[in-house]
């Protein structure tokens, strides 16, 4: 016996479906019986559906109420209390029924075919348990930037024992490359040192410099890392950073440190605060002329060192990989002239302890600029590199012309911008500063850079004055754009992370989850998610922090099995299913083929590439779907099927309800948890019973949350069209449609076209 | 002035918006176009603010003001947009908006009334069109069909300062051993500047007989000298009808016959040159590697590149019946593009373009500028043996 229970959400569901009429209907059907209640959500609502199931012990439960995103955790509950918390099924009615359909009788339709749609697939519903797995407390946090800095020792004073591994000599990051920062102007480095100097100090922080994760494997509580430290050429632990063999060394190349504004030697160390503060060797610029040998008392160097390869076995790991500047050599902006530089080439000239002691002399010979012109927007709201804003820039420039504009009274300080946007605590009274102390706010995006001499002619519209201007300048400060930095990029590629159409790093959420990833366990912090200032890298370590603490807190986590599942006896151990799997969940030494039940991310990419039908996803299985399809069509032949993926589709076609739209009945969404999971049989099936047409409504692509599943969805589809049009069908009535979580029209319309196509 | 609400014709700019595809309603007036406009230079034309006021649909201010007509039609600001929109495709849309409206440019009226009745914009009869091969060995295709047909285009046809160029082509190719032909009195403008002056009606009419000609000329290869008329029939025919023969500049064949071996350049030419790309061969037709690497394979020339190439070139100022309209800014222009090329050290300008050449010619009589204006063709005829 199948318990239905519809809700009437007081009007939002009954002021559009004759509820009555779907009770009095259901509880004519066989097997079946329907109640209704004012609002299913409350304790009257939860405790009816308590009471029927033990009173008349009900097989599964059908809730016709609104979409499972709303009050799907809460019927999950209830239901867990009385039976096995799977045996349910919803029927969302509400905003993909009542909200989207005008008329009520056509409304009232829609339900029955919805919630009939839910009872088949209830029939064939089984109970799914769960499992407790072992954490490991050691978290992995990757970059020690000012973000993976704030994490570590968050984290440590929490308890939790943190390997840091870092790719550069020293950890840091780029703000302590920094001279000042806004909005306070405080000097980076007296903030930065003591944070570098608590994270070196911490024995619950191990650091590891000249550092790269190149593999992650295992599971949420259980990741196992392999990391490779590249030599330094100096053993650690007898460097004394004396120095000595710096002041020896034969070599001057350009210090990457300092972005080619200085010098350095073969054999350094990036900063006196350096954290190790060890010496390195960098061999491509090194002569091997044994110098530092000779000199080293401590006798630490090592000409043979080799990289290590480790594997570091944690609980969690923090990205916080940051960012690099957008590369604008050889573009219009001249980047080639030597006073032409970048925002942070100009830091470097700023710092006191840089190659000019905080002078700001130009690159070419020497000298302090008269005229200093700064580029905002270079390489960002710029569809030919960067289509988006990088949010500091507006900031930084303002705050180093207010510095220099203090020191140098006399100097002519230009900024060119597209907007001035500084949105922030404190950040309006900094501009309103700077303008006070005479630097020029010129509106109007640079055109062109062209060199004169060792000067620089930039040409710019002053928009408001409605006038063309050809501004001569003797040092140029190009406020470059931001972008993921090339670990962060590699990082995406390692740990299977899901990356936007920016290339950063994408939370699950961009507003409700802004640190969780799509991977348990895994979380984002800092400018890998996006370009922000300092202290919005803080307040994600912060949270990354507690949600890590939260995560670990108890020596096991409960992880629910709606996993996939390989029956041996159909198992032909072909390994498509473990080379499709992006998360290794798939475990092919033993005798049988295994699902690692807790790296199974339930995408159900594998059902459909199994060519035995071996493997299955529980809670979506193949004949679950298909009787789904059944109830719906048995319900309304002239259906269109919408499977949506329940991370984007499915949402979409909520916040059309939520809107109001209007999308025709014979739309009938069928849930599944990825496009990839919808075989070519579930595309094909619905015609053999009359539908009308049938679409999928995926993810944008390259946003997937299973990183292809709708890739593999847009081979699917192709090659079902071709069988449609050999079946005389049409495959033009088979289609896919991508759009995000946000994107309600592009459901609506995409709806609407099927309407059109399937006439 | 205030804007007032009954200026904005907000059904106006909807419709721009929507036939515009290329992103007219995302400026955002950062100015980038306006900063390098050549028209803004030697006038009050400013992109950006047109483009705010098509966007408000201030329709009458548009039509009442001499703006939209200083444009060249260079493409600087399309090239430059941060935003990939294109000011260019608005400002033709609002030029034959304002025709459509009775508010055309006065300046133009001759140009018009000559094209519809003797197919050319200079008022000549359509005999006078064979008047500059006379002296020459020229095969007319209407009679005697030819592999090549070298479309000769308007102002070299009429302007005997330009017949040097034409005559170069003529000379070159047959030199080369290639089956020339004309089509003489039959020819026709192509419409590339009505179509750049608010008349796409005469622009279709000619367009249609254009294709037509060259369709059944029996031709292989049309060959043009003028890059207004190779881009009109290149990108502005597409919405018309299909051009069946190959389209190609003069120095794209040339540079193929030099590299192949066909056309040997024998004689010394002792010149320092410089070139100064056409907007409508480069910008337009993104040709920009041909003519300098013919002007290269001139044996005893000295190449010179001026500061402003390619991409970022300054147009002549002649473009989109500038010239015609504003004879004086267009000569203005010429004349800082010169200066560039002075800079050089080049004692000859070279470009391969009709109006170019026209107009650098009117800029350096204006400047007394010691330069020597010549056509690639020109230079090429000069290195071989006739």
């Amino acid at each position: 016996m199948i318990g239905v229970f519809i809700c009437f959400c007081g009007n939002n569901i009954g002021g559009y479906v004759h509820v009555p009429e779907l009770t009095e209907y259901f509880n004519k059907k066989e097997g079946v019986i329907a109640f209704d209640t004012m609002f299913l959500c409350s304790e009257i609502g939860q405790n009816l559906i308590k009471e029927k199931i033990e009173e008349l012990n009900l097989d599964s439960v059908v809730i016709a109420s609104c979409s499972p995103k709303h009050h799907g955790g809460i019927f999950q509950a209830c239901i867990g209390e009385k039976m096995n918390q799977f045996k349910w099924e919803f029927a969302n009615i509400r905003e993909q029924c009542a909200w989207v359909t005008p008329n009520k009788e056509e409304a009232t339709e829609k339900a029955k075919a919805i919630i009939n749609g839910a009872i088949e697939k209830a029939k064939l519903l089984t109970d799914i348990g769960t499992t407790k797995v072992s954490v490991t407390k050691d978290v992995l946090i990757i970059g020690g930037g000012i973000a993976g800095m704030h994490a570590s020792l968050e984290l440590s004073d929490k308890g939790f024992h943190v390997n840091m591994v870092e790719k550069k000599e020293t950890i840091g990051g780029n703000m302590v490359r920094f001279d000042r920062i806004f909005p306070t102007d405080d000097c980076a480095m007296c903030t930065g040192s003591p944070l570098l100097a608590d994270v070196a100090m911490n024995p619950l922080i191990d650091i590891f410099s000249l550092s790269e994760v190149t593999e992650v494997k295992g599971r949420a509580g259980e990741y196992i890392a392999t990391v490779v430290k590249k030599p330094r050429y100096v053993d650690e632990t007898k460097c004394t950073a004396c120095g000595e063999c710096t002041t020896h060394c034969p070599v001057e190349v350009w210090s990457e440190w300092d972005l080619e504004m200085g010098l350095r030697a073969a054999i350094y160390k990036p900063m006196a605060q350096a954290v190790p503060l060890k010496n390195r060797i960098e061999r491509d610029s090194c002569i091997r002329c044994g110098t530092c040998e000779n000199v080293c008392k401590a006798g630490a160097i090592m000409y043979d060192d080799e990289p290590r390869e480790f594997k570091l076995t944690v609980g969690a790991i923090v990205v916080a990989t940051g960012y690099d500047l957008v590369d604008l050599s050889n573009t219009e902006y001249h980047l080639e002239h030597p006073n032409v530089i970048t925002g942070l080439q100009l830091e470097r000239l700023k710092v006191p302890s840089g190659p000019t002691e905080g002078e700001i002399l130009r690159p070419s010979d020497g000298k302090k600029p008269k005229h200093l012109l700064f580029v905002q927007c270079a390489g960002s709201r710029d569809r030919r590199h960067n289509v988006y804003c990088s949010k500091i820039c507006c900031m930084y420039a303002t705050k180093n012309a207010r510095l220099i504009k203090a020191e140098n009274p006399e100097m002519d300080i230009t900024l060119c911008y597209i907007d001035m946007r500084t949105a922030g605590r404190g950040y309006e009274e900094f501009f309103d500063t700077a303008r006070e102390m005479g630097i020029k706010y010129l509106r109007g995006n640079v055109s062109e850079i062209v060199p004169d001499g060792e000067d620089l002619i930039v040409r710019v519209e002053d928009t408001f004055a409605n006038e063309p201007k050809a501004i001569k300048a003797d040092l140029v400060v190009l406020s470059t754009g931001l972008i993921p930095s090339q670990g962060t990029r590699d990082m995406g590629t390692i740990i299977h992370l899901v990356s936007g159409a920016d290339n950063f790093l994408a939370p699950v959420h961009v507003k409700i989850a802004p640190v969780d990833t799509a991977n348990k366990g895994i979380y984002i912090a800092g400018t890998s998610e996006s370009p922000k200032p300092i202290q919005e890298c803080i307040t994600d370590a912060g949270m990354v922090a507690s949600r890590i603490a939260t995560f670990l807190k108890d020596p096991e986590i409960e992880i629910e099995l709606v996993t996939s599942k390989i029956n041996p006896e159909v198992c032909i151990k072909c390994g498509t299913c473990a080379d499709n799997c992006v998360y290794d969940a798939i475990e092919t030494t033993g005798e049988f083929y295994k699902v690692l039940d807790v790296s199974c991310q339930s995408c159900g990419k594998c059902s459909v590439t199994c060519p035995t039908g071996a493997i299955d996803l529980s809670l979506y299985t193949e004949d679950q779907i298909t009787r789904q399809i059944d109830g719906i069509l048995a319900s309304d032949r002239d259906s269109i099927i919408a499977f949506s993926c329940y991370q984007c589709g499915y949402n979409a076609a909520d916040l059309a309800g939520t809107a109001k739209a209007k999308i025709s009945p014979k739309i009938k969404v069928i849930r599944v948890p990825c496009s990839g999971r919808v075989t070519m049989q579930h595309m094909l099936y619905p015609f053999y019973k009359g539908a009308k047409g049938v679409f999928l409504a995926a993810c944008l692509e390259g946003q997937c949350h299973y990183i292809d599943g709708n890739l593999q969805a847009k081979e699917k589809v192709a090659l079902a069209k071709k069988s449609l049009d050999i079946m005389g069908v049409g495959g033009h009535k088979l289609n896919l449609f991508n759009m995000s979580s946000a994107e309600g029209p592009k459901f609506v319309a995409a709806a609407k076209r099927m309407v059109e196509i399937c006439q | 002035m205030t804007i007032k609400e009954k200026e904005m014709d907000l059904e106006f700019s909807k419709k721009l918006a929507e036939d515009l595809t290329d992103n007219f309603q995302k400026c955002f007036q950062c100015g980038t176009c306006t900063a390098r406009c050549p028209a803004g230079i030697v006038s009050q034309y400013r992109v950006r603010k047109l483009m705010r006021m098509a966007q408000l649909g201030l329709k009458d201010r548009i039509f009442n003001s001499d703006e939209i007509w200083n444009c060249t039609t260079c493409s600087t600001c399309k090239i430059l947009c941060p935003w990939e929109v294109d000011p260019l495709s608005s400002i033709l849309r609002l030029r034959a908006e304002a025709v459509k409206a009775g508010h055309e440019n006065k300046k133009h009226d001759t140009l018009v009334k000559s094209l519809l009745s003797y197919d050319n914009p200079w008022l000549q009869p359509r005999s006078a069109r064979r008047k500059w091969y006379k002296k020459l060995d020229v095969k007319d295709v209407n009679k005697d069909p030819a592999k090549v047909l070298y479309y000769v285009g308007c102002t070299a046809t009429f302007d005997s300062r330009l017949w040097g160029m034409t005559k170069s082509v003529i000379n070159v190719l047959k030199k080369a051993g290639v089956d020339i032909g004309v089509l003489g009195k039959e020819e026709k403008c192509c419409g590339g500047t009505v179509r750049g002056i608010g008349h796409p009606d005469i622009f279709e009419n000619l367009a249609k007989r254009n294709i037509e000609d060259v369709n059944n000329s029996g031709a292989e290869i049309v060959l043009f000298s003028c890059p207004g008329c190779l881009n009109t029939f290149k990108n502005a025919y597409k919405s018309v009808g299909e051009v069946k023969p190959t389209l190609m500049h003069a120095v794209e064949y040339v540079e193929q016959l030099i590299k192949d071996g066909t056309l040997k350049l024998d004689k010394n030419v002792d010149r320092i040159v410089t070139y100064h790309d056409p907007c409508h061969l480069g910008k337009h037709c993104k040709i920009y590697e041909s003519p300098r690497e013919v002007l290269k394979a001139i044996p005893g020339l000295e190449f010179k590149e001026m500061k402003f190439i390619k991409e970022n070139s300054w147009c002549c100022g002649a473009g989109g019946g500038a010239k015609t309209a504003y004879p004086d800014r267009a000569t203005e222009l010429a004349s800082n593009r010169l200066e560039q090329a002075e800079e050089t050290g080049a004692k000859v300008i070279t470009s391969a373009c009709s109006f170019c050449y026209q107009n650098l010619l009117d800029g350096i009589k204006q400047k007394d500028s010691k330069l020597e204006m010549k056509d690639v063709m020109e230079l090429v005829a000069e290195a071989i043996e006739l």
